[in-house]
């Protein structure tokens, strides 16, 4: 089929190819896939945020974003592996509350720091945690339900996130509940369904299907702004505690070092992406609530930096050591 | 009922019934590569399914879930390689039948079964899906505790050789079980102080070092390679069809284990199986004939994993609840559609849930029709001699390994396993318990510990209902009933002697 000539040509042409393919690197970046690290499984809530994300930033950096789930060790294990890549804008993380603000104080082996390790790209999604007991439960407001935290309550959380959120209400409203860890809030819901346990905090989208059939009653959402699709649902600041704010949040980091042109470039591109309106609705379909808010780079990094801050500060006054 | 009839067109439109056999086909090629699960394959295909309708999607997906359960058998049968964790006990029977030359027949019941427990556990789901909802919501720690401690127990007593040595491996499976994060407290357990082993040891390291590489191991001195050919008539098919009576109880009993065991979250087709098996050696009759190449202790675990693996969509979609990893990607791909699973996923969309139903027993007949013929094609296999597999065994395992969680580290954990399984085989211990140990021990720790938080410390919670003193009341029957059995035996013997020397002192 090839004859010696033929090969040549080949080899030549391939040269050729691979001499053209760095100059026209300097002056577009990205001349290749970018790769966005997701420290967790396939298929799972954070998954499929970053793949609805990754879709749609294709789009506007006419490069694929090519998903490489790396999980382990609730998030560590991609997170280390997304510090030790190379800083060129090709290798970028996908990094939540509890892998960025989190972990570094609960855990010695997630060693990094978040704040000098990675710089912020952009901010995708803000959701509260909310506060649900099964629908037929005596407990239908705020009032009832702190009368009946003092007394022997049991609040399944399904991961460390919603349990620091839980504790930080516990602390701020005075309340005492036992909390009963779960791996997952999946594994959570058969149990407070059935009234095993007597409510659950967990994020939104494990619960709105179950609240919308009446087997969950929502009690309160921790952010300090109304969640749309529980729009009655109380907030914890309007129910007096003031300012209080726990979001989960999801964002997208590059390992230091990367050069600022090109941060800019995936930050535009992120951005476009959000404001895609059939991106927002898709991102709204799985229960993400997509920030408006639009961060630069920088405003990404401050707001992470102020959450590592503010978790490394309420993990300590709790009295936790990471292990 | 009537609900399942609006979704037969929909599993027979073209297109879906050209994704559930595309489903299916690669389940089975990768059910039979050892150590290449259904979860690797799934991962891979999920953004593909982006482009796919809903429905069509979740059919292709599920198709490679259920047809990696008929393909696992295959090796495990001829290979003595579990292609997935929960055809590792069919290893038992499976192998040893295949080693007399009864490939052909091992294969068939395995097909059958698995298409009988398939049926079983789809029948379940069109007419039992409320009540089996409701079955598995009733489950909380209590019942799960009691649940495991009679799997462990029956690990430990009813699979493979001598008790004491069953109890030990049990034991040393729940320790390697506890590496890595405790969910309570977040200590990290036994780490090495390396990450990589915070989530703890992979499972599929775990059963493809302990069951696949000892294989090939210690077959590697084996110089008498050219196993003779076994051709299989169509004549011998005939009989064994004929033998295939007497399985039908087993199959029976397997499937309602199966179809009970499916939906509880954690449990899956994995635990099904063992649990399956030890029922039948149990009340199947002629226990000492299991382990040797009984065609029952196919059937049994064959039905169970089948009929589980079709229960199992009954949480995930009713409840949004995934019971197993696997399943937790197929929920993700219907999330990604904006479809939320939940109790109003049946309701509102009756044509994905029936359409998905539906198309499960179309793939289940497609499975059987591709194997049933290529069993003289795959019982040849046995023949080729082995030098010629092991490299591409090994590549496969290690390959399969690195594809669940792209880890080089779990390459590692396979070797280790793997020189430690080789230890275990060459001093006669069976891998199957400490198999059996390492997947139920986390669990029954998460339950115990969470079922004495919720009680504030009462152990009588885990007495508490029912199903919990029902299932504890079979696990003592299970540990008592060898006893009673052993001492029945001596005192019958004694009885004897004792006459017969009374019959000798007669003058």
């Amino acid at each position: 089929m090839f004859n010696k000539r033929g090969f040549l040509k080949m080899v030549v042409g391939a040269m050729t190819l691979a001499t053209a393919t760095p100059a026209l690197a300097q002056d577009s970046f990205p001349s290749k896939p970018v790769r966005l690290i997701v420290p967790y499984s396939p298929g799972g809530g954070t998954d499929v945020t970053a793949r609805i994300v990754a879709d749609g930033m294709s789009k506007y950096l006419s490069q694929p974003v090519v998903v490489e789930n790396r999980p382990g060790a609730s998030g560590t294990v991609g997170t280390l592996l997304a510090k030790e890549a190379d800083a060129d804008g090709y290798n970028i993380l996908f990094g939540i509350q509890a892998t960025l603000a989190l972990n570094p104080s609960l855990f010695t082996s997630a060693t990094y720091d978040s704040k000098e390790d990675f710089t912020g790209v952009a901010l995708l999604s803000e959701s509260p945690y909310v506060i649900t007991v099964p629908g037929a439960s005596d407990i239908t407001d705020y009032e009832s339900f702190a009368d009946a935290a003092n007394d022997n309550m049991t609040m399944a959380n399904g991961g460390s996130a919603a349990l620091l959120a839980a504790r930080l209400l516990a602390r701020q409203a005075d309340l005492n509940f036992t909390n009963i860890p779960y791996p997952g809030s999946g594994d959570a819901i058969s149990d407070i369904l059935a009234g095993r346990v007597n409510a659950m905090i967990s994020s939104p989208v494990s619960v709105l299907p179950h609240v919308e059939s009446g087997a969950l009653r929502p009690i309160l959402v921790t952010s300090s702004e109304s969640y749309p699709a529980l729009a009655d649902t109380p907030t914890a600041d309007s129910l007096g505690f003031d300012g209080f704010n726990v979001v989960g949040w999801y964002s997208v980091v590059a390992p230091a070092g990367v050069p600022q042109d090109r941060i800019d470039i995936l930050n535009a591109a992120f951005n476009e992406t959000l404001a895609d309106e059939a991106v927002r609705q898709k991102l709204i379909d799985v229960g993400v609530t997509p920030s408006s808010r639009g961060l630069d780079a920088a405003a990404t990094s401050a707001f992470i930096a102020s959450e590592v801050d503010l978790w490394s500060k309420e993990i300590a006054d709790a009295g936790i050591e990471a292990k | 009922m009537m609900d399942f009839f609006q979704g037969i067109p929909v599993a027979l439109q073209p297109i879906n019934l050209f994704y559930v056999l595309a489903g299916v086909v690669l389940g089975n090629i990768v059910g039979v590569l050892p150590g290449i699960g259904a979860i690797a394959a799934i991962s891979i295909l999920l953004p593909v399914t982006f482009y796919l309708e809903p429905t069509t999607a979740v059919i292709m997906l599920a198709g490679v879930y259920y047809g990696a359960e008929y393909g696992g058998s295959i090796a495990s049968i001829l290979l003595n390689l579990p292609g997935t964790a929960s055809n590792a006990i069919t290893t038992l029977d499976g192998y040893p039948m295949a080693k007399r030359g009864d490939a052909g027949l091992a294969l068939l019941t395995a097909q059958l079964s698995s298409l009988a427990g398939g049926t079983f556990g789809i029948l379940c789901m069109v007419l039992l899906s409320p009540l089996i909802v409701r079955f598995s919501l009733s489950f909380g720690p209590a019942e799960y505790f009691a649940t495991l401690f009679l799997g462990l127990v029956a690990g430990s007593v009813a699979v493979g050789g001598a008790p004491i040595r069953g109890v030990a491996m049990v034991l040393f499976g729940m320790l390697l079980g506890t590496i890595g994060l405790d969910l309570n407290s977040g200590v990290a357990r036994f780490d090495m102080g390396t990450p990589n082993l915070l989530d703890g040891l992979s499972i599929v390291a775990v059963a493809m070092g302990l069951f696949g590489i000892p294989e090939v191991i210690s077959n590697l001195g084996d110089r008498n390679d050219g196993r003779h050919a076994i051709t299989i008539t169509a004549r011998e098919m005939f009989t064994a069809f004929k033998r295939l009576k007497r399985i039908i109880p087993s199959i029976l009993r397997g499937a309602s284990v199966g179809s009970l065991m499916g939906p509880l979250p954690g449990a899956g087709p994995t635990i099904a199986s063992f649990l399956a098996y030890s029922l039948e050696r149990s009340v199947g009759g002629k226990k000492h004939e299991f382990g040797t190449g009984r065609i029952n202790g196919i059937a049994a675990p064959e039905a169970a994993n089948n009929a589980a693996a079709q229960t199992a969509f009954i949480p995930t979609m009713t409840l949004g609840i995934p019971g197993t990893p696997t399943m937790a990607i197929i929920l993700g791909a219907l999330m990604i559609h904006g479809i939320a699973p939940g109790p109003q996923l049946v309701s509102g969309h009756p044509e994905l849930f029936w359409g998905l139903v539906a198309s499960f027993w179309i793939g289940n007949i497609i499975l059987v029709v591709l194997n049933v013929p290529l069993i003289g094609v795959w019982a040849r296999l046995i023949s080729v001699p082995r030098r010629f597999f092991f490299p591409v065994i090994i590549a496969l395992i290690c390959a399969g390994v690195f594809g669940v969680a792209n880890s080089t580290f779990d390459i590692w954990a396979v070797l280790v396993m793997g020189v430690f399984g080789t230890v275990l085989r060459f001093f006669g211990f069976s891998p199957a318990p400490l198999l059996v140990g390492f997947v139920l021990g986390p669990m029954i720790e998460e339950h115990l510990r969470r079922a004495l938080m919720i009680s504030g410390g009462e152990f009588a919670y885990l007495f508490s209902s029912p199903t919990a003193i029902v299932l504890h009341s079979i696990t003592l029957l299970m540990v008592i009933s060898p006893i009673v059995g052993a001492i029945w035996k001596r005192r019958r013997r004694l009885a004897q002697s004792k006459t017969t020397r009374e019959m000798d002192q007669r003058p």
